[in-house]
């Protein structure tokens, strides 16, 4: 009875392990599918603002200064919000661990993060990333990712 | 298969092994549950800044629980260490290990997954039964192997994702990928003193493609290499060797120690079934035979100073093979190297170099 449980088991546990492998692709990351250096990526990534007036505005460093109902002027910090240092540095190219796809869904839910966690801040509309992706070397390929207040 | 089956549910062995595997693991698993509670100090709790979650944000846990679960988790991996209930310590701290991962995919790392697969798989296999203060008083020997063989196969599978997702993937297969990696970190290379011409040389096109196809065949290799009782002990010293070279090159977290540390299960589950006899009288025979009580960490000789026999023809050591051949000089350090894991990265030339003596080093068994 024994060693059928057993095979039971490592039949379980490799089915289980080779279907997370099978569908690692469909992952961003490719978690818990074992895809060592799958890319040699790098992405480049800038924050921008739109404000009430409708001015879209670059933020340097990922900070920049708002006010909050009631007028009074809030210094607003990308990075005390997302804390992963390759998620807070902007205009420097950086490796895109885990690949591209990894990278720009992070970036992105870290956005969507940061516009819905800056209550202070009533003047901007929106909050919007360019992320220039350059993936296995090709060319640069740019893409926006805008989150509206 | 049916016969393979019952072979493999069935086999017996030592434990040893197993049980120097479980104290390296919880090594690394203090290391990983350290680092957590040294980013809680520093960084403070993942769950006041952005974070992604695989599971429901409300399964994510407070910061008080976190606390709490980081501190469960140094405990558990002592326990591990030490081996103090260490098969309920190893469960334990695979699952709040993947738990974790869960509650951060930011915080994922291939290595860190692979840790907690590898405690969960020697969970259920004795481990307990050496190097361990409180152990299973069941005899070393005689332990069922079936847990031990399939953290083996996990070690190939592994291999398999990593070396089938890259001959997938066009860029990988024609070296564009090792392509721009030496294009970009080229820089570190010749400021760690790696001379221009040689930078120039592997970053060509020719020499990526050929390093590209190189890696990912070892991969594939290795998936049925270490199976094989032919090409095991080369498998282990070629992936040893690919290993130390990511290692040199890349950060990888304990990646490369944490796959080193499983190769152990790979040798043959006995313990001290070679003998090493040294001359006392030589101070070249008693240094020799302190070394290999000092590093034969898989306990594969026993060490006996010989006593006057037909054994002494003026050697400061002579090693008894499992199959009893004897080896002596070169031949007898290339059989040490096989077998004290900080020689092995030597074995493969010190037998090449045995080759050429009389007999050489024939035997396939680690």
């Amino acid at each position: 009875m024994w060693d059928g449980a057993k095979a039971t088991f490592a039949a379980a546990w490799m089915a289980a392990q080779g279907i997370l492998i099978a569908t690692a692709g469909e992952r961003p990351d490719g978690a818990f599918g074992f895809r060592m250096f799958s890319e040699s990526s790098t992405i480049e990534v800038h924050l921008f603002r739109e404000t009430a007036e409708g001015s879209r505005v670059e933020v340097d460093g990922g900070e920049w200064v708002a006010k909050d109902r009631d007028g009074a002027a809030h210094r607003i910090s990308w990075g005390s919000h997302v804390r992963e240092p390759n998620l807070n540095v902007f205009g420097v190219t950086m490796h895109a661990a885990y690949g591209a796809a990894a990278q720009t869904q992070r970036w992105s839910a870290a956005l969507e993060y940061v516009a819905h966690h800056i209550p202070e801040d009533v003047e901007t509309r929106a909050l919007e990333l360019e992320l220039g992706v350059r993936r296995n070397g090709h060319p640069k390929t740019l893409t926006r990712v805008q989150v509206r207040r | 298969m049916r016969d393979l089956f019952h072979r493999w549910a069935t086999e017996v062995g030592d434990a040893f092994v197993l049980g120097v595997v479980r104290s390296i693991v919880g090594g690394f698993l203090f290391l990983q549950a350290l680092s957590a509670a040294g980013e809680l100090a520093r960084v403070g709790y993942f769950g006041d800044h952005f974070h992604l979650p695989f599971i429901p944000e409300r399964f994510v846990p407070s910061h008080d629980a976190y606390v709490v679960l980081i501190a469960v988790r140094i405990l558990l991996a002592v326990m591990v260490t030490v081996g103090h209930r260490a098969r309920y310590a190893l469960l334990g701290s695979a699952a709040l290990g993947v738990y974790t991962l869960l509650c951060n995919r930011v915080e994922f790392h291939h290595n860190r997954y692979s840790l907690y697969c590898y405690a969960f798989l020697l969970a259920l296999g004795p481990s307990d039964r050496a190097i361990a203060i409180t152990r299973d008083e069941s005899p070393s020997d005689g332990a069922p192997m079936w847990a031990q063989r399939l953290a083996q196969a996990q070690v190939a599978l592994v291999y398999l994702a990593s070396g089938g997702s890259k001959l997938l993937d066009p860029d990988w297969r024609d070296g564009v990928v090792i392509a721009d990696r030496f294009a970009r970190y080229a820089y570190q290379a010749l400021g760690a003193g790696v001379p221009q011409s040689v930078v120039d040389a592997f970053s060509t096109p020719a020499a990526t493609s050929a390093l590209a196809k190189a890696a990912i065949a070892t991969e594939l290799f290795l998936v049925v290499g270490l199976f094989d009782k032919r090409t095991r002990v080369f498998a282990l010293w070629w992936g040893t060797m690919f290993h130390l070279t990511i290692e040199a090159t890349s950060k990888v977290e304990i990646f490369t120690w944490l796959t080193l540390t499983m190769y152990a299960l790979f040798a043959t589950p006995d313990v001290r079934a070679r003998k090493l006899f040294f001359d006392p009288s030589r101070a070249r025979g008693r240094y020799a035979a302190r070394l290999v009580r000092l590093f034969d960490w898989l306990a594969r000789f026993e060490v006996k100073a010989w006593k006057p026999d037909d054994l002494k023809q003026g050697h400061s050591i002579v090693i008894v093979r499992r199959d009893g051949s004897r080896a002596t000089g070169i031949r007898a350090l290339a059989m040490c190297a096989r077998t004290l894991p900080v020689l092995f990265p030597l074995w493969a030339p010190l037998a090449f170099i045995a080759s050429f003596t009389k007999g050489g080093d024939a035997s396939a068994r680690v």
